[in-house]
């Protein structure tokens, strides 16, 4: 497991990002970010379900039940507008603190 | 979202749940194949999947929390749990719901009665928009408008009402009534009341009246302008109480005639039940007259009744305005006053004087709002019922401590619950909200109690402070907010600190130990200590004031009123509305005297003005001959008396005479005065000989004091005696030779005369209206009514709370107890003798109690200054006091100790140790 958990709100934006590219599932999104980083991140499967639900309830994603890959039903997620918004807010979040982070580490 | 969207939610839970566990479910299979493809086992591959998901029943609680749908249906469940909880555990559900109905029921109580006589409107239109021209509730009528006092104006004479009525563009209307009412002998023709004489309180209203104040008649019509027109035909309205009372509730006898003072009138109207006239307290008008009727009607009593309608400085007039949508009261306040001093001005002519510049500059009115109409009551009332609202406050803290303390307890036993439910996924949010709502139930339980116990404490109450007084008890917003106000109170206050406690739990530890173990004991001991030394503190000021206002009360009872109360019968009787003119008075009153005086069981009679503590009161000023005018001359009472009233009285003759049947007016003018007389005007001297009168210059011959008496009260029992002079009602003239009472000295039990009295009456003229018969103790006791029912309902709220204290003491020693059992059995077992141990408990109870006594102290020297105006002859701070009541808690205390303390002794070694 990797250590990012750990920081505030990075599940959020890993989520988001990843619906943005289009509507998935929880265990295909604990894959995609997997894949992605490289095996060097991994949502925590447990925390993953319960932020799937609260972003649900903050209307930044929307549930749709359809057939999955292996043509069973699945619960797929994806983005709406207000997600969109966030997801740019948290980015951009994102991007003020690592730049912060690098600049400790560069000149500290 | 929305509500809608909320209940559909409800209803779709089973799906949801459904969903939820499909949602989960295919995670882990998913996880599953990759664990298989991975070379894993079957039954190794699911294991390893739910083990990295990690307890899926907690992720599914904090799925359903996330769910902000359920919160609705997560109250229900709150709900249903929390019923079975209370229905689980009837004593404590019990103890808890009567403590707090005692809480919420007496502040319910209080209020509803501060509502009723401070908070209500009058039942009329737009309540708001009404307008008083002074707050002053005291009733009554001058004679000569006076610009020397303090400038302000309650009373109105007819002229400058119509003034005022004429120029006032910010009105709706103006309307004046009378401040006070006439008693009126009515005569109603008819076949089913008979023709009897009744005393009915009438009231002179002006014409716009009732429409200004917006209300219409129950039946037929109310008084309108015309009426008041010169020359129209006479009518009067009736209130519904009189005429259900009186008239039988008969709508057929609108329109008929009635004789109100020898007068043929019309009855045109029945007012509405809730309409009482513009004034709430008791003795309110049964009949409205048009003003310009009153000339008329008092013609017979009062000889210058005519100068009511001209005379610009007979001022018997209150007003009362509708302002015009949008105006407000300060331009109203500007507009009247502005106009007030005009006329004065025309009335003071074009020469005036540069003194008379100064008065006309303080001349002023205060407009109030009249939304709520006029009241005395507000005036008596608003203090007491002020100070036990604060009282019934502190007695709900102390019921709230013990449910705080009880749900301690209780919270403490389920600590292994609790931990479970933590560690099922609950969050400590969530389980505070169950027990919140455990709490909100039994404040529902104790309010709802509350409010039954309120209703029927209310209705005591108000038969105490004003029996017939028109007050509308009915439940009204105010009321049902500040009983759920009350009952969130105690919610957020009892509930909240257990629930807290209660919720930060250390899972291993819960687990670990029983529910008394150690360390949560402990401070779970600490907390309910704290608890109950704030209860000891708050109950000890509780009952400081009760027993401040209990020895003020009983120095009033105690104290010398300067006249023998026992054995004397009061008789209000009406010669004027029986036609007597004053000259025939004289043989008269010499009749009823001789007459009653000689009856079997009576030892004197006499008539009189007034009686001791009667409440009503002449004052006169006075000039003694030869002295020049000194301040405070004005405030002497004057007293109309006939022989023999001081020996019927039993105040006691200190030097002269008394009066008797030669002092006429044909006879030199005689006065008696009192003892607080002779000591103001003619200090150190021999008062008798010395001649006074009334009025602001002595004029010759005045009055020769021929007699001095005792200082007797004729104020209030907290009002020491002032100066008083009487003087013989056969020397009298006019309106003056009039006196309403008959004093009555019995041989034993007034009450045993009455019947021989009143036939007595009867048969000396049997027009003669007799309105009430009383006796002198009732009338001293009823000045007391007020103090006496704020100390003894304090007395019983602080005995309220000193049980409730006692309950929550006891309850945490016998927890100690309970918890020491182990510690105690070892005590003994070393030889620790059941003398010791019984000590040592009651000691500790003994160090709690005086903590709070301690803090109780501190809190009541800083509160009781707040009583010091109802106190008589005690201080705020009185030290007897103070150590009497902080000695009887203690003792009471240490008795609420003693049960737990024995059971302590008593413990059986053995059976302890086994313990746990």
């Amino acid at each position: 497991m990797g250590g990012y958990e750990k920081l505030q709100g990075t599940l959020d934006l890993l989520v988001l990002k990843v619906l943005a590219r289009g509507p998935e599932h929880g265990y295909g999104i604990t894959l995609r970010v997997k894949q992605v980083s490289k095996d060097a991140l991994c949502v925590e499967e447990g925390s993953l379900y319960p932020a799937l639900h609260r972003m649900e309830q903050a209307g930044w994603i929307k549930p749709e039940w359809k057939p999955s890959e292996k043509n069973r039903r699945a619960k797929y997620y994806h983005l709406t507008g207000k997600g969109r918004k966030r997801l740019a807010e948290e980015q951009e979040n994102w991007a003020r603190v690592t730049a912060g982070v690098a600049k400790v580490l560069r000149y500290a | 979202m929305g509500l809608l969207n909320r209940l559909t939610g409800l209803f779709k839970r089973a799906r949801l749940e459904r969903e939820l566990k499909e949602e989960l479910e295919h995670h882990i299979q998913l996880k599953t194949q990759e664990n298989i493809e991975a070379g894993m086992s079957p039954d190794e591959a699911r294991y390893a999947a739910l083990q990295a998901f990690g307890g899926v029943e907690q992720k599914k609680v904090q799925c359903r929390d996330a769910d902000r749908l359920r919160w609705l249906e997560n109250l229900i469940q709150d709900l249903r749990f929390g019923l079975r909880q209370l229905r689980r555990n009837p004593g404590f559900t019990a103890v808890a719901v009567i403590t707090l109905a005692l809480g919420i029921g007496a502040n319910t109580a209080i209020f509803s009665l501060i509502d009723a006589v401070m908070l209500r409107d009058l039942p009329v239109r737009r309540p708001g928009q009404l307008v008083l021209f002074s707050d002053n509730s005291g009733q009554g009528m001058s004679i000569g408008t006076d610009l020397e006092g303090n400038g302000r104006w309650t009373e109105f004479s007819y002229p400058l009402y119509k003034d005022f009525a004429r120029r006032s563009p910010l009105y709706e209307g103006i309307c004046a009534f009378q401040s006070g009412e006439d008693e009126l002998a009515v005569r109603f023709e008819g076949r089913r009341h008979g023709s009897s004489t009744e005393v009915a309180q009438g009231t002179a209203v002006s014409g716009n009246y009732f429409s200004v104040l917006g209300v219409q008649a129950f039946i037929g019509r109310a008084l309108r302008p015309a009426d008041n027109e010169p020359g129209a035909s006479p009518a009067a309205v009736v209130s519904f109480n009189y005429w259900q009372g009186k008239l039988g509730g008969d709508p057929a006898v609108v329109g008929r005639s009635l004789d109100i003072n020898g007068i043929p009138m019309t009855l045109v109207g029945v007012m509405p039940r809730r309409f009482f006239g513009q004034r709430v307290e008791s003795g309110s008008a049964d009949f409205w007259l048009p003003i310009s009727l009153r000339p008329e009607i008092l013609l017979g009593e009062v000889p210058w009744a005519k100068q009511f309608l001209t005379d610009p400085y007979t001022e018997w007039l209150n007003l009362m305005g509708r302002l015009k949508r949008g105006a407000s009261l300060t331009e109203a306040n500007a507009e009247i006053n502005g106009e007030l001093r005009q006329y004065i001005s025309g009335l003071l002519g074009s020469k005036i004087t540069r003194h008379e510049r100064l008065l006309l500059s303080r001349q002023y009115v205060k407009m109030v709002p009249g939304g709520r109409g006029l009241s005395t009551l507000r005036h008596e009332y608003f203090e007491p019922l002020v100070i036990l609202l604060g009282v019934v406050v502190l007695v709900l803290l102390v019921a709230c401590a013990n449910v705080a303390n009880l749900l301690l307890s209780r919270a403490t036993g389920r600590q292994k619950e609790i931990a479970t439910r933590m560690a099922l996924g609950a969050t400590s949010g969530r389980l505070i909200r169950q027990m919140l709502v455990e709490c909100v139930l039994l404040a529902v339980l104790g309010g709802a109690v509350g409010a039954l116990l309120a209703a029927w404490g209310v209705h005591i109450l108000v038969s105490l402070v004003a029996a017939n007084a028109p007050l509308n008890l009915k439940p009204d917003p105010a009321l049902v907010l500040f009983t759920l106000g009350v009952s969130f109170f105690t919610v957020i206050v009892s509930g909240l600190m257990p629930a807290l406690r209660a919720t930060r739990v250390e899972l291993v530890c819960a687990f670990k130990a029983g529910p008394a173990s150690a360390t949560s004991g402990r401070s779970r001991l600490a907390r309910g200590k704290a608890l109950v030394i704030f209860q000891v503190a708050v109950c000890l000021v509780l009952l400081l004031g009760a027993g401040l206002l209990l020895r003020s009360l009983a120095n009033l009872e105690s104290q010398s009123l300067g006249f023998n109360l026992r054995h004397v019968l009061l008789v209000n009787m009406e010669p004027g509305l029986a036609g007597y003119k004053p000259k025939r008075l004289p043989l008269f009153y010499h009749e009823l005297v001789e007459r009653l005086g000689a009856l079997p069981g009576v030892r004197s009679a006499s008539v009189g003005s007034t009686s001791p503590m009667s409440g009503a009161r002449q004052f006169s000023n006075v000039s003694i001959e030869g002295q020049p005018r000194r301040a405070g001359e004005g405030n002497v009472s004057l007293v109309r008396v006939g022989p023999r009233y001081f020996e019927t009285l039993g105040i006691p003759v200190v030097a002269g005479r008394v009066f008797d049947w030669q002092d006429t007016l044909a006879s030199s003018g005689v006065a008696v005065v009192n003892q607080a007389f002779a000591g103001r005007f003619l200090p150190n001297q021999n008062p008798l000989g010395h001649r006074f009168s009334s009025g602001s210059k002595f004029k010759s011959p005045g009055l020769e004091i021929v007699g001095v008496v005792e200082d007797a009260r004729f104020g209030g029992h907290s009002e020491k005696a002032g100066p008083a002079y009487f003087v013989p009602v056969d020397q009298l003239e006019a309106d003056s030779a009039y006196v309403n009472e008959i004093e009555i000295r019995a041989v034993g039990n007034p009450a045993g005369v009455t019947e021989e009295v009143r036939r007595t009456i009867h048969g000396i003229d049997s027009n003669l209206p007799v309105t009430t018969m009383t006796t002198l103790s009732d009338q001293v006791n009823g000045s007391l009514r007020q103090p006496r029912l704020i100390s003894e309902l304090t007395a019983i709220f602080g005995l309220l709370g000193l049980a409730l204290a006692c309950v929550g003491l006891y309850g945490v020693m016998a927890y100690n107890v309970a918890r020491r059992t182990n510690e105690l059995g070892i005590r003994l077992a070393l030889g620790a003798q059941k003398g010791d141990v019984l000590r040592m408990i009651l000691r500790q109870g003994l160090t709690m109690t005086l903590v709070g006594v301690a803090v109780g102290v501190t809190a009541a020297l800083a509160l009781t200054r707040f009583l010091s105006s109802l106190l008589y002859g005690v201080k705020p701070t009185d030290p007897l006091t103070f150590v009497t009541v902080s000695m009887l808690l203690t003792g009471v205390a240490l008795v609420a100790c003693w049960i737990p303390a024995r059971r302590a002794a008593k413990v059986d070694p053995i059976v302890a140790l086994r313990y746990e």
